[in-house]
């Protein structure tokens, strides 16, 4: 079973949106990114409604309208006509409070699957008008978040995306919206921002950890560093584990010292596909969560693959490196 | 998401505002309720010191209906409505605490302005109504966008007004208006009018002569008639009792073009009339056929179909020279009615002017004389006339009004002989030189009668002329005492006259107020459009005209936003931009993150050319854009040399 990392993020969305207005979606314009990476709202692509208020503000004005018709009540009908300008004007106001907006995205820093992936946005105003009551939110998701920007200022937000599968998450498309001034209308803009992240497989509940020894005879007899035979002493160097801390040297006022040990290559561990159960998906929940707890213990883990091997190491790089090979497993090489 | 404390305070000032201009209007119980509102809101929500519990504001609403009815006589209309609107508006105050129930309120708050302004209230009511409009939306600019300051959503509003002005007017001046309404209810928006009723009694015109309202504004396409010709007809009486004269039903409709024949060139004019609730319309003496919509009757009266309830404006030709021929046998009988229990006196007064009956022109001629020959006082405090009217007035008081004279004149020529009507109207106007127009007021009410010669037609004779011929000239004003009549001369001074001036100035505002804003209808919006060339444009492309009218004026307000809105770029940004497309030709382009040093270097080594150039000016850029300043010279020079140095 192959699973593609980015059908997981599609088969969700349609899972939310009826196939009706995934149709009519295609045909919106959206804003895209540019060659500086940044997407610019053109003025043709802002779409504009009325709000819930706007439809009852027109049918108080149509009422207006009609009294002033039928008793000849002029007076009437100029307000009528000016509220209704004024709610057209106020249009046009909303329009321009998305014109020219600029949005850029990061990548979002991995997650975990089941978690929320927060990709960083920034929004710039560079048109020299004050920009009030902006709302930002993912196209097909709750929670908007309100901003206002400075004439010719920024605002960074986190945009939150459930990731719910392990693989390549991208940002989903963003909608801007506004409401500013009246409320009537309610401008917005779809926007199309490239930010990726990397979502790793959850890492499994319970079960039965299987972490191979990575035990090897060396070969040239140099017996390296392990942990069973006690080596000797020396200074202690920042990052080793504190257990190995001679606390007796320190009562001594010896200073800072560590117990060497030599031996076995004891603290590598395997971490191997074969010796998972389950489906593909419970695998690789096991071994990421083997190999999350090995890192936690200090141990040196390696991972087997089916037709790929990451020899054992330590560091936050290498942990990323495993877990991408996990998030990425089956999927298109990144 | 619940509002905001100032939002709410606001929002109560800004009700309170807009009930002011009706506050006067409202019966008392209902403005104390009312008020009691208002101020009840302030400590018991914004401060939050006094709690109402919700049953007593249910009674309030209930006790505040119940009042509303009652004071308006359990009559269901335009009146009850605007005291209900203006009690439901504190009480919707205490209920308004989400963004929905400011919409409703709002929403509540426009009603109310509009149910006032349909009452057309003085000018400046008028302008305090818009502005309490403008403050309303004043709420929703704060709703969204609460962290600007009160001055800046004021500011806000106040833009989008003026923005929206040209659009408002191309909608008001090009909305295809109605001619006769859909639907007829709740009327009487308007106070009470005074004006000429169907019926005349001694004494009515009289209480007329006091009012200083205006009936009707005239202007005319040339010279106005001299003051003597201005008789403006109204009524024709015919039918009495000897006390009461009444014009009984509307008589039969005059047939096309017959009946008048001109001896003079004829009078063209508008007559714009204010609302006076009746069908009746003046006309100068006299018309040969009515305007279309309107009836012109048997014995040259004009008619509306409908009464007149807004401002009516018709455009008439008359002519001051005629002969009114038009007469039918029952016209004649009743023109000869005559009241039962006449005195001798009166008989042989009649039997004097008849004379040998042979020529009803001179037995006028020898009435008139009569008349004149007499002890007559024309004033606007008669005395009491008794059981015989004619009797008493002819021969005892002598003292009367212009009815007074027109109703003895007419039951005089009837006894001898001469068919003889009364007509009421309108004798003068004031001309404003300021609006070139003729000002008609009450106070210019009129009596007098037409007779019937063989040889002549109708006839016009003011017999109040004869007795006060200062009357034809000038209006009558009551003197001082009640007792004799004073005639308006321009006299009180020089302040007076200045005093004078302004009300005429005024007034000419007004006219111009009444014929573009509340006088506005179909009529004047053809005379617009022929005006402006469009007279081909009819009722229903009226639409599609507003439309091309005004999408340009939304496009100017939208272009103007955006351009008006951007800030120009500082001079030594302009200069960089140049410089950067420049190096963009020669194939070096900026990337987004990259600083201008880091840049320059780069283009430097990719065009060694020019690497000297480039440096110069990227570090007199940096010197002024992000150091202390520099010489912008120097860095147009700069980029000058890096032209210089291309290929």
């Amino acid at each position: 079973m192959t699973i593609k990392a980015d059908i997981s993020e599609q088969a969700q969305r349609l899972q939310n949106a009826s196939p009706m207005s995934l149709n009519w979606r295609k045909w919106l314009r959206k804003a895209r990114p540019g060659a500086d990476g940044r997407a610019r709202i053109g003025p043709r692509q802002i779409y504009i409604l009325p709000t819930r208020y706007g439809l009852v503000f027109a049918g108080v004005v149509l009422l207006m309208v009609l009294g002033g018709l039928n008793y000849a009540a002029n007076l009437a009908l100029l307000l009528a006509f000016l509220l209704a300008s004024v709610a057209v004007v106020g249009m046009l106001h909303t329009w321009r409070n998305l014109l020219g907006l600029e949005l850029e995205a990061q990548a979002a820093p991995p997650v975990f699957a089941g978690d929320e992936a927060v990709f960083p946005v920034s929004l710039r105003e560079t048109r020299g008008w004050r920009r009030p009551g902006l709302e930002l939110r993912l196209e097909e998701g709750a929670g908007a978040l309100s901003l206002t920007l400075p004439a010719g200022g920024g605002a960074e937000a986190g945009i939150r995306v459930p990731a719910p599968r392990r693989g390549r998450l991208t940002l989903p498309r963003l909608e801007v919206a506004s409401r500013y001034p009246l409320g009537l209308v309610r401008a917005w803009s779809r926007v199309e921002l490239p930010a990726r992240t990397l979502v790793y497989p959850r890492p499994a509940e319970r079960g039965r950890r299987h972490l191979e020894p990575g035990y090897r005879r060396a070969r040239a007899g140099d017996k390296g560093r392990g942990t069973d035979d006690f080596v000797g002493l020396r200074p202690y160097r920042p990052g080793d584990p504190p257990s190995r801390l001679d606390w007796k040297a320190l009562a001594r006022e010896r200073g800072l010292v560590v117990r060497e040990f030599g031996g076995d290559r004891e603290e590598e561990v395997w971490i191997a596909w074969e010796n998972q159960h389950g489906d593909p998906e419970a695998r690789l929940s096991a071994m990421c969560r083997a190999l999350l707890e090995a890192a936690r213990e200090g141990l040196h883990p390696g991972l087997v693959l089916p037709g790929r091997r990451i020899p054992p190491a330590t560091g936050e790089a290498h942990r990323h490196r495993c877990l991408e090979a996990l998030a990425l497993y089956g999927g298109p090489r990144a | 998401m619940t509002l905001e404390r100032h939002l709410l305070r606001q929002l109560w000032a800004t009700f309170a505002a807009t009930g002011l201009p009706l506050a006067p209007a409202l019966p008392w119980p209902v403005l104390v309720a009312v008020a009691a509102l208002y101020g009840l809101w302030y400590p018991s929500v914004f401060l939050g010191r006094l709690r109402l519990p919700r049953p007593l504001l249910w009674a309030l609403t209930l006790g505040l209906a119940v009042l509303a009815l009652g004071a308006r006589g359990r009559m269901l209309d335009y009146g009850l409505g605007i005291q209900l609107l203006a009690a439901m508006l504190p009480l919707k105050l205490f209920e308004t605490r989400t963004p929905r129930d400011l919409y409703v309120a709002l929403f509540m708050g426009l009603f109310f302005v509009v149910a006032q302004l349909m009452a057309e209230p003085a000018p400046w009511a008028v302008a305090w109504l818009l502005l309490c409009a403008l403050a309303l939306l004043t709420l929703l600019v704060r709703l969204h966008d609460p962290a600007a300051g009160a001055w800046s959503h004021l500011g806000l509003t106040l833009r989008l007004a003026f923005q929206a002005l040209p659009l408002t007017l191309v909608a008001f001046l090009l909305f295809p208006r109605l001619s006769a309404p859909l639907w007829q209810l709740g009327m009487g928006m308007r106070a009470a009018v005074s004006g000429l009723s169907a019926e005349m009694e001694p004494g009515g015109i009289g209480r007329l002569a006091l009012s200083e309202e205006i009936a009707f504004r005239v202007r005319f396409e040339g010279q106005p008639p001299p003051p003597a010709e201005r008789y403006w007809r109204v009524l024709v009486m015919a039918d009495t009792d000897g006390r009461r004269w009444s014009a009984g039903p509307e008589p039969a409709p005059m047939p096309a073009g017959g009946g008048l024949l001109p001896e003079g060139p004829p009078l063209d004019y508008r007559v714009f009339l204010e609302p006076h609730r009746r069908t009746w319309l003046p006309v100068l003496d006299l018309p040969r056929q009515a305007p279309a919509g309107l009836r012109l009757t048997l014995d040259y009266q004009l008619r509306r179909p409908r009464p007149v309830l807004e401002r009516l404006s018709y455009a008439v030709r008359s002519y001051p020279r005629y002969r009114a021929t038009a007469i039918t046998d029952g016209q004649r009988r009743l023109a000869l009615l005559t009241p039962a229990g006449v005195s001798p006196r009166v008989r042989a007064l009649a039997a004097r002017v008849r004379g040998d009956g042979r020529d009803p022109g001179a037995a006028v001629a020898r009435l008139l004389a009569w008349f004149r020959a007499r002890p007559f006082v024309y004033t606007l405090a008669p005395p009491p006339l008794g059981g015989d009217p004619l009797d008493a007035f002819l021969f005892e008081t002598r003292r009367g009004f212009c009815e007074h004279f027109a109703t003895a004149f007419a039951l005089v020529m009837r006894l001898a002989g001469v068919p003889t009507r009364v007509v009421t109207g309108y004798l003068g106007g004031e001309l404003n030189p300021l609006g070139d127009y003729l000002i008609v007021r009450q106070s210019d009410a009129h009596a007098w009668v037409e007779v019937w010669l063989n040889d002549r037609g109708w006839v016009r004779v003011d017999p109040t002329a004869s007795v006060a011929p200062e009357r034809v000239e000038r209006p009558p004003r009551p003197a001082p005492g009640g007792g004799e009549v004073l005639f308006a001369v321009d006299g009180g001074g020089a302040l007076g006259r200045l005093g004078h001036r302004l009300a005429l100035a005024l007034d000419a505002l007004r006219n111009q107020w009444n014929t573009w804003v509340l006088g506005y209808d179909s009529t004047r919006q053809r005379l617009f459009l022929r005006r402006l060339g469009l007279g081909f444009v009819d009722l229903w492309h009226l639409p599609l005209l507003l439309t091309l009218a005004g999408l340009p004026l939304l496009g100017g307000v939208a272009w103007w936003l955006v351009r008006a809105g951007r800030r120009p770029l500082p001079p030594e940004e302009r200069l960089y931009r140049r410089f950067l497309a420049r190096l963009a030709r020669a194939g070096v382009r900026k990337a987004p993150a990259e600083g201008p040093r880091d840049f320059a270097r780069r283009a430097a080594r990719r065009l060694p050319g020019r690497a000297q150039a480039i440096e110069a000016f990227s570090r007199r850029y940096v010197e002024i854009r992000y150091g202390p300043g520099g010489d912008l010279e120097g860095l147009r020079e700069a980029l000058k040399r890096l032209r210089r140095r291309s290929p």
